[in-house]
């Protein structure tokens, strides 16, 4: 088989396989939204532009919990998590913590970056396209977030608006503030010590 | 989630006018913005059609709704359900006498209560004559 060919089939294998597993997590709205390790997939590297020009890998990340955010400056419930999001930043920066918005804007930067500066947003805005859409499992619906954890791989996905106590209970799993990220290390059967444990 | 009929042929004099229905649908539970909506930052929804033949000489939308939704502060102008857009529209004196093809564009973009799908554009196709 032809390099590109197998890696496109790798990546739709990916894209596949996560859009399957995202099915598969439980309601977004219930007590255990964030999967146990041994059921969290790596999160699909990939390359996208900041407002300033830069290109920035989710692998920069690695080592810190990334909150990946699809939205669009036309979509009504995106515009409503915005400044919990700019809180999450603010409040959790300083433990290894990072938002990550990806924009859907099919118009660009020109729409987006007035946007942004309108609610002071706080955190990376990166532009996105098809194919980072494509190996997220197809985001459709906006908004679509997807926590990933300090190793790099996605621990819950939300569709859809949901609420800030959800985001909040999750932050607090990942970040190591919830005595339910001890629980989910036990559960998992590894023994390691990760974030959470204590 | 936004379907719309083909609307009925049309067959109209060169200097004759006629109206064409258009009627959408839109799966329940989504809404989509009204052509005016109460947001500069939502897409409205519009319907646009080729310059020839015809002379569009206005695109009427039904009254919208104004529905409050948990996202947003204020209510929102929005149609959803069944309704109909209505376009009149002119043959020139000088417009080619026989049968064509209008395209027209409807352009959209749906949500629910909790999250939102892209803009879409739908192709309207009406069937006419001149004579």
């Amino acid at each position: 088989m032809f390099p590109a060919f197998r890696r496109a089939l790798g990546l739709h294998a990916a894209a596949l396989s996560l859009m399957l597993w995202a099915c598969s997590t439980p309601s977004s709205s219930a007590p255990d939204s964030v999967k146990p390790e041994s059921q969290r997939r790596r999160a699909p590297d990939f390359a996208l532009r900041d407002a300033d020009g830069k290109l920035v890998r989710l692998s920069d990340y690695r080592g810190k919990v990334v909150l990946l955010n699809f939205w669009a400056t036309w979509c009504g419930p995106c515009k409503l998590e915005i400044p919990w999001f700019i809180e999450f930043e603010r409040q959790h920066k300083d433990k290894g913590f990072a938002v990550l918005g990806v924009s859907m804007d099919e118009d660009g930067w020109e729409v987006v970056k007035p946007f942004i500066r309108r609610l002071g947003v706080n955190y990376r805005i990166l532009m996105g396209d098809d194919e980072v859409a494509r190996l997220y499992g197809g985001v459709d619906a906006l908004p679509t977030s997807f926590l990933i954890d300090r190793q790099g791989r996605v621990a819950s996905v939300h569709v859809g608006l949901v609420s800030r106590r959800s985001y909040e209970r999750d932050l607090a799993e990942l970040l190591g503030d919830s005595p339910d990220g001890a629980r989910r290390a036990v559960d998992s059967g590894d023994g390691a010590v990760v974030a959470g444990a204590r | 989630m936004l379907s719309a009929a083909p609307p009925g042929r049309v067959a109209l004099v060169r200097g004759g006018q006629a109206e064409v229905k258009l009627e959408v649908r839109l799966r329940p539970g989504y809404h989509v913005n009204s052509h005016a909506p109460a947001e500069d930052y939502l897409i409205p929804l519009r319907l646009s059609w080729e310059p020839r033949p015809f002379q569009i000489l206005e695109v009427n939308y039904p009254k919208p709704a104004l529905e409050k939704y948990q996202f947003a502060d204020k209510p929102l102008s929005v149609f959803s359900g069944a309704f109909t857009i209505l376009t009149r529209l002119k043959a020139p004196e000088n417009a080619p006498r026989g049968p064509g093809v209008l395209l027209g564009k409807l352009r959209y973009q749906a949500c629910t209560d909790r999250l939102c799908l892209p803009p879409k554009t739908l192709e309207v196709r009406l069937s006419y004559e001149i004579r």
